[in-house]
């Protein structure tokens, strides 16, 4: 038995190692390149950028979720035509928008007031012939929808009024078997060939390319030319690149130097079970780091960062349950493996009960935060999860080897019982 | 002890709740930051030292008043402009700091706004209500818990100790006058969520001990004393180390960051004193009041009824 916990012990607490190795360090295998902590989303406030929360000021609007769906289109065409494709847009609720915009020095646009007003105000769309003469604007077009046309495929619609069904009469009366493209915003989002003359002030735009949604969502964009829906710009927030590295660079020293102060103190108040608490924390630190690299949409934001030290204290608190529970039962007399199963099993309980608390909390802010909360929630939530394996499982099976080693030397253990259990 | 000391435990948290309000009252309230108010906060890294004076002249040569100035950044060469700004302000807003920035460039050329926070009136407001919805369902929910896993009182007494938890941080920041925003609120949250644990550990204790001692060898008080000499070891070594985490971020982080630290210190000092001196104490007088007596006025009751016959 001493053999076999000695061979487990020292192969997991390996294989521990190399998992912070490979965490923090980054793994290339041949054409296999693994660098877990680039994979990690940095939020806006360590990146720098700019987010906006726009709201609806008519949420009674006809069709209000198709002109809410444009909207959001629109949105992102005028980003991407920026050069801002990492932008994300989210809805939340019913009437709110919230545009979040990484900068950095390759942007194009450097101001964030710039960008919020550029992406807030109408947009610019235009039908133009080949060689770029404009035929004409959005301010032309009355009416475009998504329909399903003759052949089943999806199309768009759409009808002028009078000025611009005689502009457009006239355009492809020239035009036919060219193109005509439709702009917005100077870039071109769809190019129809031009069948056959439309003088009646309503045509067809057709592409093998169209799905409903595709089709749905030009016919939005060019209905509105301008924003389907009128928007009031209800928060605004921005933040240099350099103070967001500052603040990652401060945090991630003040969590190692945390860190070291932690294990230190561990070892000397619990010496043998203080180590293994050391090395279970390493693997909650790496698991942690994992998730957040691989889970998709959690964003590492500097409250997340709070989140994670948070965490690891949160994750100290289970191992020292344990060890007092260890200690307790090792003063009451009994030796350590049956020490070590009893003070196990009665913490268990504890454990569970205070972390499915916290963790409740936790899901409740990720249900009711916006932003920065939200993703702190979600460290917190991934840290409790994290914090309950290592703890519960890996320490538990550390203990057990370790203890095989030399069940009889339980002052590497606990310290003496000097003043007795107070009771 | 910890039950039958509770009148005497009690005043460190009044005094400290009525330390907040004469503060709060002296200076005219909370500092309640533009998440709450609306309003904006432009940082400016001027790249140099600066004279606050030079700044306020830009802004009133703007037509901008109220508009405090504060100096902050590593070597205090950041200026930080809060402006007060209402929903009609709002459009005009957009343009005035890049006007702000212009008038500051001819006095220090190497000025930048490195961050700027705009909060429009609607977004505040629902800010407050979410925040507050979330506090009250996740404590709604916690006390569900509690109620399935221990019983109704020690359930009622955990949310007790969890809202002087939040009334006593809300009171120190205006002793300090920190800046009550969304880091605090996130703070509260995270404080609603983190100091139950202290809480679940001396219950499950308790619970233990009802067992081990047993009720009839024992009063609620006894075990509940006995139950907190047990944990207290233990309660105050992973406060400490969780305090330790937070302290060095407050040392070390920027100034975001302190704003979440420090809330989070004062939040688990007083997690810890709540979950021994207000939800242990409250729960025991519960019971104590609603099933003891009661139990005890049925035996009564019985007796005289056999006495009768």
């Amino acid at each position: 038995m001493k053999k076999k916990s000695l061979a487990a012990l020292i192969v997991v607490i390996a294989l521990i190692g190399l998992l912070t190795f490979v965490v923090f360090n980054g793994l290339s295998i041949g054409i296999y390149n693994f660098r877990p902590l680039e994979g990690i989303q940095q939020g806006l406030d360590i990146t720098g950028g700019v987010y906006t929360v726009y709201q609806a000021k008519d949420t009674g609007a006809e069709e209000y979720e198709q002109k809410m769906a444009g909207t959001l289109a629109v949105f992102r065409t005028r980003l991407d035509s920026k050069g801002f494709t990492e932008a994300t847009i989210t809805r939340q609720g019913n009437d709110k928008i919230r545009v979040e915009i990484p900068i950095n020095n390759t942007s194009q646009m450097q101001d964030p007031n710039e960008i919020s007003k550029y992406i807030g105000t109408p947009a610019k769309l235009q039908f133009k012939e080949p060689d770029g003469t404009v035929v004409m604007e959005g301010a032309d077009i009355k009416a475009a929808r998504a329909v399903i046309g003759q052949s089943g495929s999806p199309e768009v619609s759409f009808t002028l009024n009078d000025e611009g069904a005689r502009k457009f009469g006239e355009a492809t009366s020239r035009l036919v078997g060219q193109q005509i493209s439709i702009v917005l915003d100077d870039v071109v989002i769809s190019a129809p060939k031009v069948e056959s003359v439309i003088a009646g002030g309503s045509g067809v735009i057709t592409s093998t390319d169209f799905t409903n949604e595709s089709a749905n969502e030009l016919a939005m964009q060019i209905e509105s030319g301008a924003l389907p829906l009128d928007l009031n710009e209800i928060e605004v927030r921005s933040m240099s690149a350099t103070l967001g590295q500052d603040a990652l660079q401060n945090s991630i020293f003040a969590g190692i130097i945390g860190m070291i102060v932690l294990f230190g103190f561990m070892i000397a108040f619990y010496r043998v079970p203080g180590i293994i608490a050391c090395v279970t924390l390493t693997l909650y630190l790496d698991l942690v780091l994992l998730m957040l690299g691989s889970v998709p949409g959690v964003q590492l934001t500097l409250p997340g960062i709070a989140g994670i030290i948070l965490g690891i204290g949160m994750a100290v608190d289970a191992n020292v349950i344990i060890y007092e529970r260890f200690r307790e039962e090792a003063w009451a007399g009994k030796t350590l493996r049956v020490a070590q199963k009893a003070g196990f099993s009665k913490a268990y309980i504890t454990i569970l009960d205070s972390n499915i608390t916290t963790l409740i909390s936790a899901i409740v802010l990720a249900l009711y935060g916006t932003g920065t909360i939200k993703s702190f929630a979600y460290t917190l939530m991934i840290s409790i999860l994290v914090s309950l394996f290592s703890a519960l499982i890996v320490a538990r099976s550390l203990m057990r080897w370790t203890i095989n080693q030399n069940p009889k030397r339980i002052g590497f253990f606990v310290r003496k019982n000097k003043g007795g259990v107070i009771l | 002890m910890i039950v039958s000391k509770f009148k005497y435990t009690i005043w460190v948290t009044i005094t400290v709740i009525v330390l907040g309000i004469v503060f709060a009252l002296a200076s005219g309230g909370l500092n309640i930051g533009i998440d709450f108010t609306g309003g904006s906060i432009t940082t400016i890294e001027m790249g140099q030292q600066f004279d606050v004076k030079d700044v306020s002249n830009v802004l009133s040569d703007l037509g901008i008043q109220n508009a405090p100035i504060v100096k902050s950044g590593d070597n205090w060469t950041q200026a930080e402009i809060r402006v007060q700004v209402n929903q009609a302000e709002a459009e005009a807003q957009a343009d005035m700091s890049s006007g702000i920035l212009a008038g500051i460039q001819k006095t220090y050329p190497n000025a930048a706004i490195i961050s700027q926070d705009k909060v429009g009136g609607v977004a505040s407001s629902e800010l407050v209500l979410d925040a507050f919805l979330a506090v009250l369902i996740a404590c709604a929910l916690m006390m569900v818990y509690i109620w399935i896993r221990f019983e109704l009182y020690p359930g009622v007494g955990a949310i007790i100790a969890l809202l002087h938890d939040v009334i006593v941080m809300t009171a120190v920041m205006a002793i300090f006058r920190v800046q009550i925003n969304s880091s605090y609120i996130a703070a509260c949250l995270t404080i609603v969520g983190y100091s139950i644990n202290d809480t679940i550990v001396l219950y499950d204790r308790i619970r233990d001990n009802y067992k081990v001692m047993g009720l009839k060898k024992f009063t609620r008080r006894e075990i509940a004393n006995t139950s907190f000499r047990q944990t207290l070891g233990r309660t105050i070594n992973t406060s400490l180390t969780t305090i330790i985490m937070v302290t060095f971020l407050y040392i070390f982080g920027v100034q975001s960051i302190k704003e979440f630290a420090f809330p989070l210190i004062i939040g688990l000092l007083s997690g810890t004193y709540s979950s021994m001196f207000i939800a242990v104490p409250i729960s025991v007088f519960l019971q104590e009041k609603n099933i003891d007596q009661k139990g005890q006025k049925k035996k009564i009751k019985q007796k005289a009824v056999k006495a009768t016959k």
